[in-house]
C-alpha cells in the first residue's frame, strides 16, 4: 500500500477544503499543523500533521483515512495526485443519520404529543424511553 | 448536599470553593434545579479515569514508532517510543483545543466527551502523559 508523507496529507487538506487552525493569542501554540473541516450534514473532521516522522506506516495511515479523513485510500490519492476533492457518502443525502425507528413506535410518539422535529435523530432506545415518559404524564 | 441559589453562590463563592475542595459537591442553580456543580477537580479526574480509560496502540517499525489513540482518534510519531509518546501528548492537547472550540457539538465527535475532559483536566504535559500512558517508566521526558 502506498503511504503518504506529511506534505501529501497537507495537500489533501487543501484540495478537500479543510481549514487550518491559527495559533490564537493567549492560547497554547501547537507544534503540529491542525486542520478541521465541517461536513454539510453537521459532522466535523479533525487531523493534525505531526512532524515526528517523514512518512506514515500502513496501519496508522489506514486509521487516519477511516477515523480522521473519512475517505478511502483511492479518494485520498485522487485528491493528492489529481486535485479532485472526494465525495463522501451521506453528505449529499437528505436521509437522517442514525438508526431508523420502527413505524409503530414513531406513530405512537407523534400521537403522544412529541413534535416531529424531536423525532429526528432519536435512537430506538431513546424513542422508547421518551414514549414511556409521555405516556406516564397522560 | 448543599444547593445554592445563583445570587447566594456569587456572594459566598470562596465558601463554595473551600467546601468543594474538601470533597463536598456544591450545586448551583437559578431555580430549584441545579444547573452547575462545583466539585474537587481531583475527584472528577478519578471518576472520569474509572469510566473512560485510554488504550493507546503502538505500531513499531525499524525506522520509528507510531501510536494511535483510538479514544480520541489522534496519533503520535517519533524515531523512538518516547518521542512518539511526546508527540501524542501534543496531538491530544491539539484535539482538546479543537474539541472545546468546535468539535464537541458535532454528532460524530460528541461521544469523545469523557476522554477529552480527562485530557482537559490534566492541565500540563506531564499529567496528560500520565493520563494517556499511566505513570510508567516509559513516560516521555518532562
Amino acid at each position: 500500500m502506498r503511504v503518504p508523507r506529511p506534505g501529501d496529507l497537507r495537500r489533501f487538506c487543501v484540495v478537500d477544503g479543510w481549514v487550518r487552525a491559527a495559533n490564537a493569542p493567549g492560547r497554547r501554540v501547537s507544534k503540529h499543523e491542525v486542520w478541521t473541516k465541517r461536513l454539510p450534514d453537521g459532522r466535523a473532521l479533525h487531523t493534525a500533521i505531526s512532524k515526528g516522522r517523514d512518512e506514515y506506516g500502513v496501519p496508522l495511515f489506514e486509521r487516519i483515512l477511516k477515523a480522521q479523513l473519512y475517505v478511502t485510500a483511492a479518494q485520498f490519492w485522487m485528491a493528492v495526485d489529481k486535485g479532485e476533492a472526494p465525495q463522501r457518502p451521506g453528505v449529499h443525502s437528505s436521509r437522517p443519520q442514525g438508526e431508523p425507528l420502527p413505524f409503530a413506535l414513531a406513530e405512537r410518539l407523534l400521537a403522544a404529543g412529541l413534535p416531529q422535529s424531536e423525532l429526528a435523530g432519536l435512537s430506538q432506545a431513546e424513542a422508547e424511553r421518551r414514549l414511556a415518559e409521555l405516556e406516564r404524564r397522560r | 448536599m448543599v444547593r445554592w441559589q445563583m445570587s447566594e453562590a456569587r456572594k459566598d463563592f470562596s465558601t463554595l470553593v473551600e467546601r468543594a475542595s474538601r470533597g463536598e459537591w456544591q450545586l448551583v442553580g437559578r431555580r430549584a434545579r441545579a444547573e452547575v456543580v462545583l466539585a474537587d477537580a481531583a475527584e472528577i479526574a478519578e471518576l472520569l479515569a474509572a469510566a473512560f480509560p485510554f488504550a493507546p496502540e503502538v505500531f513499531a517499525e525499524e525506522a520509528g514508532v507510531e501510536i494511535w489513540l483510538p479514544e480520541l482518534e489522534v496519533y503520535g510519531q517519533g524515531s523512538t517510543l518516547a518521542e512518539a509518546q511526546d508527540d501524542l501528548v501534543e496531538a491530544a492537547l491539539d484535539f482538546v483545543d479543537a474539541w472545546e472550540a468546535e468539535l464537541r457539538v458535532a454528532p460524530n465527535q460528541r461521544h469523545k466527551s469523557g476522554h477529552a475532559r480527562r485530557v482537559q483536566l490534566a492541565d500540563d504535559r506531564a499529567r496528560v502523559a500520565e493520563v494517556l500512558f499511566g505513570a510508567t517508566p516509559g513516560s516521555p521526558p518532562r
